[in-house]
């Protein structure tokens, strides 16, 4: 008899703990946010090339070829950042214009549209410190990561 | 009888839950549908729960001892002590599997609630595959293997733990090597997310990277424990004998490692997009399989088929596996195209390359001889064994080379590296290695091959070594700062370098051990009556005394050497050769004198009533570098897996 009373809690338990979601609706939570993946791995890069040129396993001649290559994918990065940033701006101040296009993927979007509908990238105006691109919530003063005066 | 419904029922609710989790997961990812994803990896955590109610359950009805359970009454006995009780949860096929299932569970609850941006997408196909592997277990477990069957009548007593199995290793090994295995379902569950959203850059790779560390890492310490267990209480005179079991479990540890090395690759340069995809796949597919092994008798004859439809289950659950992964990775053969070349052999890529290759190549060749007498009894009608001769004739070439390249690798950089530099890299490992090859020659060591063996051992120790070396003093020439200081900071700027060299240094103190316990090993059989002495390699064995004696459990029989070496004496060993009235069997305790050079391992065969021992004297030496080589593994994977914490991090940027 217990059992049978447990095993119908358990059960409820469980179905009201799934379906809750469906019947109370979805509450956006922030998520964590990382530095980007490509950036990290360019500056991986770049520390163990040196490395690898302090220890010796690699001559001047080929430290500079790497590093050349190193710098200029962190200056496309950062190029590759730059417009983006501006491009959500400009975006931003006449979005209903025709012909505007995804940050990311480039698919165009209509007026009003507040996620890519391809790539679900946020169309809204990227609000990222301009220091170290950490995201900053509306109405912040400082950057939560490297204290820059927004 | 409420634990027994409560858990029979809490795997049948599961069943239904993980199902809804698995559709809800993948159809809310596709129409993007917030509220579907969030109920599917509720399902996730829910059905974790439900996993660790019937757990709960099962534990219970063990301590209680109800031997109306035919899983209790099996396993279980009155007199079978508290901690074994616990143990007793994953001796046998049902609790095994359900083991399984809440560590995969919880794995999964775990996984699916580090919601990182990077791996938004992904989750939900994650949750997906967790809620369809957890489905499969729960209908194995709801249906065929059910660990609360009942007895028509409660037989009072239970048959009891098998005595092999009533030592330390039964509590600490098998726990450890599910973990590993379950574990390893999140690397596979990220693949397979991958692969359905198209995001085959580097985020999946980077989401199963302490993942797929603390899954090695168990399997890995797993295995060693199994080792020592079967090295203390057996009494085969050793830690390994290549049965299906011990290879089932050593295979995706194998198949693990060239995993770990490939998604090094996929990280730092963009390859290997295919090999991360199968090779996630196959240690998931191997583990589950090794599971199967152990539990279900299959290797020892492939009539364990016709005993139980298991068999058929999980050879189907592999098969949905496999060809799921294969549809998809042909669905996407397009952005799993490789983009880059392997530019040069002398490379860091090239090297990594063949770590990989020969790594699953010992994988896939330990799989072949331990399926191959399954596969020639059902093709050929045969029952065919393959013994040690097969796999030292496979293993040796192999391993040497894999040790070989652990030593050259690390000396390569990523690119190109110029033949000079690496030569010059290996001018000191290679002067001491020959001088130490030397050294053993002319000391008389023989077998020339286990000189070789060891001349190389020191070759790739010294040459971590100089990595560490280089590191350090490049370090110390750039700062300024002091040795220590310098030293510390280097080897703590880069944990996954510096834990992996560890973990190198503990695979070559590993290989030596093996070498010296598979060459020099002696055993002498003798014949004692008590108060003689004898002299056995260089050790005095005194007969002290022999008792025997008839407990509840067991008739006692054991002799008590006392043992000495020259004028040192080295304390009393007491060897037991025990008959378990349960199992109707002899089981020995085997009496060990542990040392760094050699173990001294006494056997007893036999004993007569009025004393006459017979007993197996062996010399296994350096066993010991086994569990230091284990120990520092433990710690150097641990290093790899450990964050640099926020602060380490942005003054390692700013520097």
């Amino acid at each position: 008899m217990m059992g049978a009373v447990l095993v119908v809690l358990i059960t409820l338990a469980a179905i009201a703990f799934v379906a809750y979601p469906l019947v109370r609706g979805m509450r956006q939570r922030p998520i964590p946010s990382m530095p980007d993946l490509e950036t990290q791995a360019v500056y991986a890069d770049a520390e163990e090339i040196e490395l690898d040129f302090r220890t010796g396993k690699l001559d001047q001649a080929e430290y500079e070829a790497l590093t050349q290559k190193i710098a200029a994918a962190t200056g496309d990065e950062l190029e590759r950042r730059i417009q983006a940033m501006r491009k959500a701006r400009k975006q931003a101040a006449k979005p209903a214009a025709a012909g505007a296009k995804c940050p990311r993927c480039g698919a165009p979007y209509d007026a009003g549209d507040r996620f890519c509908a391809r790539c679900g990238a946020s169309l809204a105006e990227a609000r990222v410190c301009s220091n170290c691109g950490t995201p900053y919530d509306p109405g912040d003063k400082f950057c939560a990561r490297c204290g820059k005066l927004l | 009888m409420s634990a027994v419904t409560v858990g029979q029922w809490a795997l049948w609710i599961a069943l239904a839950i993980a199902l809804y989790g698995m559709i809800a997961s993948i159809l809310g990812a596709r129409q993007r549908i917030p509220e579907l994803v969030q109920s599917g990896r509720n399902a996730v955590i829910a059905v974790a729960a439900l996993a660790a109610v019937s757990s709960a359950s099962l534990l219970y009805l063990l301590l209680t001892r109800n031997f109306q359970v035919d899983y209790v009454y099996q396993h279980v006995s009155t007199y079978l002590p508290v901690p074994y009780v616990i143990s007793a949860f994953y001796a046998g096929q049902e609790g095994s599997l359900l083991l399984w299932l809440l560590l995969l569970s919880v794995a999964g609850a775990i996984a699916v609630l580090n919601r990182r941006d990077w791996s938004e997408d992904l989750l939900p196909y994650v949750g997906a595959v967790v809620s369809g592997v957890a489905a499969f277990f729960l209908l194995v477990l709801a249906t065929l293997s059910s660990p609360f069957k009942l007895l028509a009548t409660n037989p009072g007593q239970g048959v009891g733990l098998n005595p092999l199995l009533e030592n330390p290793g039964m509590i600490y090994h098998p726990p450890t090597l599910f973990i590993g295995y379950a574990v390893y379902t999140i690397p596979f569950a990220y693949a397979i997310a991958a692969l359905a959203t198209g995001r085959l850059g580097s985020g999946w790779v980077r989401g199963i990277r302490l993942w797929s560390l603390f899954a090695w890492l168990f399997l890995g310490i797993g295995i060693l424990l199994g080792a020592q267990w079967a090295y203390v209480e057996l009494g085969w005179g050793g830690y390994w004998a290549w049965d299906p079991v011990e290879n089932s479990s050593l295979i995706p540890w194998l198949v693990g490692t060239a995993f770990l090395h490939s998604v090094m690759m996929q990280e730092r340069r963009g390859m290997f997009k295919r090999w991360n995809i199968a090779l996630a796949t196959l240690t998931f597919a191997l583990c589950v399989f090794a599971t199967f092994v152990t539990r279900s008798g299959l290797i020892e004859s492939v009539h364990a088929f016709g005993r139980s439809p298991l068999g058929y289950y999980f050879l189907a659950f592999l098969f949905v596996v496999l060809a799921v992964t294969v549809a998809l990775a042909i669905w996407r053969r397009e952005e799993l195209t490789p983009k880059r070349e392997i530019e040069a052999f002398l490379s860091r890529e090239f090297s990594l390359l063949v770590t990989v290759l020969g790594m699953v190549g010992i994988g896939l060749a330990v799989l072949l001889g331990t399926l191959y007498p399954t596969l020639a009894e059902s093709l050929a009608g045969q029952q065919l064994s393959v013994g040690p001769a097969f796999y030292s004739r496979v293993f040796t070439p192999l391993g040497a080379a894999v040790i070989l390249v652990i030593a050259i690798c690390p000396l390569l950089a990523w690119g190109k590296s110029s033949p000079q530099r690496v030569l010059g890299a290996m001018l000191w490992p290679g002067v001491m290695a020959v001088a130490f090859g030397i050294a053993l020659a002319v000391a008389g060591i023989r077998p020339l091959y286990a000189v070789l063996g060891f001349a190389l051992c020191v070759f790739v120790f010294t040459s971590v070594l100089v990595e560490f070396g280089r590191g350090w003093f490049a370090r110390k020439r750039m700062t300024g700062e002091s040795y220590p200081v310098a030293f510390w900071r280097l080897v703590n700027k880069n944990h996954r370098r510096y834990g992996g060299y560890l973990v190198h240094l503990a695979t070559v103190i590993l290989a030596a051990g093996v070498i010296g316990s598979s060459v020099y090993k002696t055993d002498t059989q003798i014949s004692m009556r008590p108060g003689e002495a004898m002299q056995v390699q260089g050790y005095t064995l005194k007969y002290a005394e022999y008792t025997v004696q008839p407990t509840e459990a067991k008739q006692r029989f054991a002799v008590t050497l006392e043992v000495s070496k020259g004028n040192r004496s080295l304390g009393r060993l007491t060897a037991e050769k025990n008959f378990h009235w349960n199992v109707e069997q002899w089981v020995t305790e085997v009496a060990i004198r542990p040392g760094l050079v050699e173990d001294l391992y006494v056997i007893l065969s036999g004993l007569e009533t009025n004393g006459l021992a017979t007993l197996s004297v062996q010399t296994h030496p350096m066993v010991t570098w086994l569990w230091i080589g284990g120990g520092l593994l433990f710690v150097g994977t641990l290093w790899a897996m450990w964050p640099r914490s926020e602060k380490k991090r942005s003054t390692g940027r700013a520097e």
